[in-house]
């Protein structure tokens, strides 16, 4: 009721003074300040999860390469289980399983939802949805990175000109090396194909949002394999022919 | 270009397989989190012509020393049996029967399986055979 009233005549209520038992307050600025906190918490969880993923993704690669698979495909196979999990409980799982009432037994419940509350919704909901369009984001700003650094370094090493034949590279092998490209990460397309429709399964009932953020998800991964694989190509067919 | 220039990794259908099974999973999960959201009376009113008689069994369970622990699945159970909450319970009852019934009678299944389709398989042979030929009788 109180934020109705504050929010009806933003502008003129927000300093508004009132009566309390504990002198004057301007009760309407306490409650957007609380709002704020909560939207600026759940982004910060966001965030943080956000930048954990790509900690994940990193250290699932270096564990893979010390495990020391002979099979390349036993290699890939295990970085997509472990990473579809991590990423999976990284994407809100947690947050979810963490503020779950449970009570075992006779002792006190962990935990502060059991139910989908509108709180539940303010607390959880948002931090899950921020993480997930923030992890969108993330993935069109690393693409565009993951394409344009590689031709900053190929255009520097040939001095800022548009002639393929200038190099600095005093061996075939480092040119090739240069303009080859990196290896396509099919198994970082698959961990987030199934992550975003594990998420959609868990997370869309209860948000429909999400069916449509998944949506978008699925059809930037679809782009970003496409844009990659065509560039990858594309050295490759002007190296050969 | 034959010793340094990077070459494509030569998959196998391994990790499709592999994403294909974990994905298999999401069938539950999606059944779960929409008989909780959907069959949550205070979200969707189930219509009562719909509701099934199920009151005993939910009280006694919520009513038992089990509900302390089992408090969230006597409330899934109870959430089940709401209108809206059916139709996910339904799939999700013949996704357990289906994966228990593959685990105890797995191979027999697949005999079966291949006893009734083993036609079309000698069809889709005898299809790409034609094929075959007709490529030979291009080329």
């Amino acid at each position: 009721m109180m934020y109705c009233y504050c929010t009806f005549k933003f502008t003129s209520r927000i300093n508004e003074l009132f009566r309390t038992g504990a002198g004057e307050k301007k009760l309407c600025l306490t409650i957007y300040d609380d709002i704020l906190r909560q939207t600026g918490f759940s982004f910060l969880i966001a965030l943080i999860l956000t930048i954990s993923s790509y900690v994940v993704d990193a250290t699932l690669v270096g564990l893979s390469k010390f495990e020391k698979y002979t099979d390349l495909n036993m290699e890939y196979a295990s970085r997509i289980f472990k990473g579809f999990l991590m990423k999976y409980a990284n994407s809100g799982l947690l947050i979810m399983v963490i503020n779950l009432r449970v009570k075992i037994f006779s002792s006190d419940p962990f935990g502060k939802y059991d139910d989908l509350t509108p709180n539940w919704y303010v607390t959880v909901g948002y931090s899950v949805v921020f993480a997930y369009v923030l992890k969108f984001i993330a993935l069109i700003i690393f693409t565009f990175l993951r394409v344009f650094l590689p031709c900053i370094g190929r255009s520097c090493d040939r001095g800022c000109s548009s002639d393929v034949k200038n190099t600095k590279k005093k061996t075939m092998g480092e040119y090739i090396n240069l303009y080859s490209g990196p290896l396509f990460d099919i198994d970082n397309s698959y961990t987030e194909i199934l992550k975003t429709v594990f998420v959609m399964a868990t997370f869309g009932p209860m948000m429909p949002i999400i069916y449509f953020i998944s949506l978008v998800h699925i059809g930037l991964l679809f782009l970003r394999d496409k844009i990659l694989s065509k560039f990858l190509v594309s050295i490759a067919f002007i190296l050969i022919f | 270009m034959l010793t340094h220039y990077r070459l494509p990794a030569a998959f196998d259908e391994r990790m499709n397989e592999q994403a294909r099974g974990i994905m298999f999973w999401a069938i539950p999960i999606y059944c779960i989190s929409s008989v909780w959201s959907f069959g949550n009376r205070n979200i969707l009113e189930s219509p009562r012509f719909a509701n099934l008689d199920v009151k005993v069994v939910s009280d006694t369970l919520a009513n038992s020393n089990l509900n302390n622990f089992f408090g969230p699945l006597v409330k899934f159970f109870d959430r089940a049996t709401n209108a809206y909450g059916i139709p996910f319970a339904l799939i999700l009852a013949i996704f357990v029967a289906y994966v228990l019934l593959s685990f105890v009678f797995g191979d027999l299944f697949l005999g079966l399986f291949k006893l009734i389709f083993s036609c079309c398989k000698v069809k889709l042979k005898e299809d790409k055979t034609k094929a075959d030929n007709w490529f030979d009788l291009r080329v």
